[in-house]
């Protein structure tokens, strides 16, 4: 093990030492690749996942990165240690002042021990088309559990059923099909986009649950999808 | 990775989240999560049966279990021996699932060894005991399937490596069946699928350098001639963009081949032969057979007597220069002369193969007025019609240029020179 450990460790000071000299650009590099790393730390120290990289708690965790890469000394340990101990520290500095601060302020902050701050109207109607989203795969005898096991692991493959979906929803008589016969219209779309009666059956859930989302007013989940379609096509 | 999105369903130990790239996973459930809410989670924030969330020393863990699969291989690769449950060539396969099947000497699969996370996707059962060909061709269908053939001529790269010696199967066969399979496959007949030979030592590089052998032998090739290339930009380099720059960039002098000693004394047009044979792969294999194999044949026939390594009379220097045979390969149909005279270097008559996209091979019969030419053009064709034409090409009289050769090597043909060669044993 320490043969494995100590090339990687050497690196990571090297990387360090490069940054702490004054190169700019090695720092944004080590901060970049750590995000991750970031991230996890000052979720365990919260016990709850970050919002956003909008959310304080996360650009403190990035400046306590940072400060940890001037302030490492190689003599007295690992540098992932020390970052890991400074962010938790400053972290949880920042939890103690934000409690000692009015509802108002609160509001701003996804407090953990404060959920009122959370549910704004947005939120509850999200939580309610989700709950409607839920429903409507149920009609079609499947289960958010079920499409996490169905979802393809590939990103090309989920483009590809995306796409598929997107001309169902398009195409007012397949989707009109697919809502009263609570099925795929295999052999419409087979013919109109070339592609195997196979790969249509094999992503079934995760193209209906696809056309359920594009049909719906979740515009947060619709945008996801139009990111990956919207990007391949760009790529082309 | 850092991965985004909303939170769709909770439960009490996991939360069901749709991400930023529309897929939906499982993440450990914390304080405070709600649904509708949206998160920022890592790798580590998945649920998964063998994962703890605490683990600091996973990426250790990850570098022990490498170097131990490291190590276990390099014990199957050093106790290689003749029995069917040793390894006694390495088939991979690269799409952009990448995965390399270990054989036994008959060429039936030992081990399925899947080198990226695509390839586990289609490695959906891994059934031991198959001939190679069969769990090739099955794998390919199931990357269909998957959605990784997709694309208009899809870029399948197989690399065959033999470990041993003298094995019982024969790797030509094992790529003539995967090339008949696709070829009858609907859904496979439009793929560019392209076969290198590898050999133990690039498989070892291989697995160093943690790139497929396959695209490894294409580095090694590639680097003859762009000497700044790196691993690492063929290790992500896209399937597509590598074949184009393996088959069209080393068009230059350079990259003309000679033959190697081991040729040497062979008669060119064997030689030729060997090497179109090993290094053009068509895909149309049947077509090869029907119609470039005859015509080689026919060629044979004729009056090319030249062996590898034979100096010329009457020439400066005795060779032909790759350079100067270079200069027919202009992609034209008839081919043209080539050149009497060498500038002097390597040895033997000089010939190869230009993976370019019309490929024409010349080699002068005899200096001076007599002049004759050997052309083989075969389009390197990924297009519909695979042309493969054999053009030969007589400057004067063929009969002249016979008898001056014959003159020539007249000794030779006392040292037992076959009248016609054997016919290759190959499909």
């Amino acid at each position: 093990m320490q043969l494995i450990c100590f090339p990687l460790t050497h690196q990571l000071e090297n990387r360090i030492k490069k940054a702490k000299a004054g190169d700019i650009e090695e720092r944004e590099v080590l901060i970049n690749d750590y995000i991750p790393f970031i991230i996890k730390t000052v979720s365990n120290t919260l016990n709850r996942y970050i919002e956003s990289e909008d959310s304080d708690e996360y650009i403190i965790g990035l400046e306590a990165f940072n400060e940890a890469i001037d302030k490492y000394d190689p003599g007295k340990g690992k540098f992932i240690s020390f970052a890991s101990i400074v962010i938790r520290s400053r972290v949880t500095d920042f939890m103690r002042r934000q409690k000692r601060y009015n509802d108002e302020l609160m509001k701003c902050v996804s407090d953990q021990e404060d959920h009122q701050s959370y549910d704004t109207e947005d939120n509850l109607d999200l939580k309610a088309e989700i709950e409607e989203f839920e429903d409507r795969l149920k009609s079609f005898g499947i289960t958010l559990n079920e499409l996490v096991r169905q979802c393809p692991k590939h990103k090309d493959s989920r483009l590809n059923a995306l796409r598929i979906a997107r001309y169902i929803y398009s195409n007012g008589e397949l989707k009109q099909e697919l809502i009263r016969k609570r099925r795929l219209p295999v052999t419409s779309i087979t013919r109109a986009l070339s592609v195997s009666e196979k790969l249509i059956n094999y992503n079934r859930i995760f193209i209906i649950a696809s056309v359920l989302i594009l049909d719906s007013d979740m515009e947060c989940l619709k945008c996801y999808i139009s990111e990956v379609v919207g990007g391949a096509e760009n790529d082309i | 990775m850092i991965y985004k999105g909303h939170v769709l369903l909770l439960e009490k130990d996991y939360a069901v989240v749709m991400t930023d790239t529309a897929a939906y996973v499982k993440v450990i459930a914390r304080k405070g999560l709600a649904v509708g809410e949206r998160i920022i989670f890592t790798d580590e924030d998945l649920l998964k049966k063998k994962w703890t969330v605490a683990t600091k020393t996973w990426k250790y863990a990850a570098a022990c279990v490498l170097l131990l699969f490291i190590a276990v291989l390099q014990l199957y690769l050093s106790n290689i021996g003749r029995t069917n449950g040793a390894i006694a060539a390495v088939v991979s396969l690269d799409i952009n699932p990448s995965i390399e099947i270990e054989i036994n000497n008959k060429g039936e699969v030992i081990n399925y060894i899947p080198l990226n996370y695509e390839g586990n996707v289609i490695l959906d059962t891994r059934p031991e005991g198959k001939p190679v060909s069969e769990a090739v061709c099955k794998l390919l269908e199931n990357a269909a399937d998957q959605g990784y053939l997709e694309d208009e001529k899809s870029s399948v790269l197989v690399s065959l490596s033999p470990l041993i010696t003298g094995l019982d199967v024969s790797l030509e066969d094992i790529e003539a069946d995967i090339l008949s399979f696709t070829n009858g496959n609907s859904r496979l007949a439009g793929i560019d699928l392209m076969f290198v030979y590898g050999s133990k030592a690039i498989l070892e590089d291989a697995r160093r350098s943690e790139v497929s052998p396959g695209r490894y032998f294409m580095y090694k090739k590639l680097k003859e001639s762009e000497t700044d290339l790196k691993i690492e930009t063929v290790r992500t380099m896209e399937l597509k963009k590598l074949f184009n720059r393996f088959r069209h960039g080393q068009g230059d002098n350079d990259q003309i081949k000679t033959f190697s000693e081991s040729d040497n004394g062979k008669f060119l047009y064997e030689a030729v032969y060997e090497q179109i044979q090993l290094r053009y792969r068509m895909r149309n294999m049947e077509m090869y057979q029907h119609q470039i194999e005859p015509q080689i044949q026919e060629r044979i026939q004729s009056q090319e007597r030249i062996r590898v390594g034979d100096e010329k009379e009457n020439t400066e220097n005795g060779m032909i220069q790759g350079s100067e045979i270079q200069d027919k390969l202009q992609g034209t149909d008839s081919g043209q002369n080539s050149s009497k005279e060498g500038s002097g270097e390597g040895k033997g008559a000089q010939g190869g193969v230009d993976d370019g996209s019309s490929q024409v091979l010349n080699t002068s019969g005899e200096p001076q007025a007599q002049e004759q030419n050997y052309g083989i053009d075969i389009r390197n064709s990924t297009n519909e019609n695979p042309a493969a034409v054999i053009t030969p090409e007589t400057e004067e009289s063929g009969d002249n240029g016979n008898k001056d050769e014959e003159k020539d090597y007249g000794d030779k043909n006392q040292e037992g020179r076959p009248d016609k060669p054997e016919k290759g044993n190959k499909k």
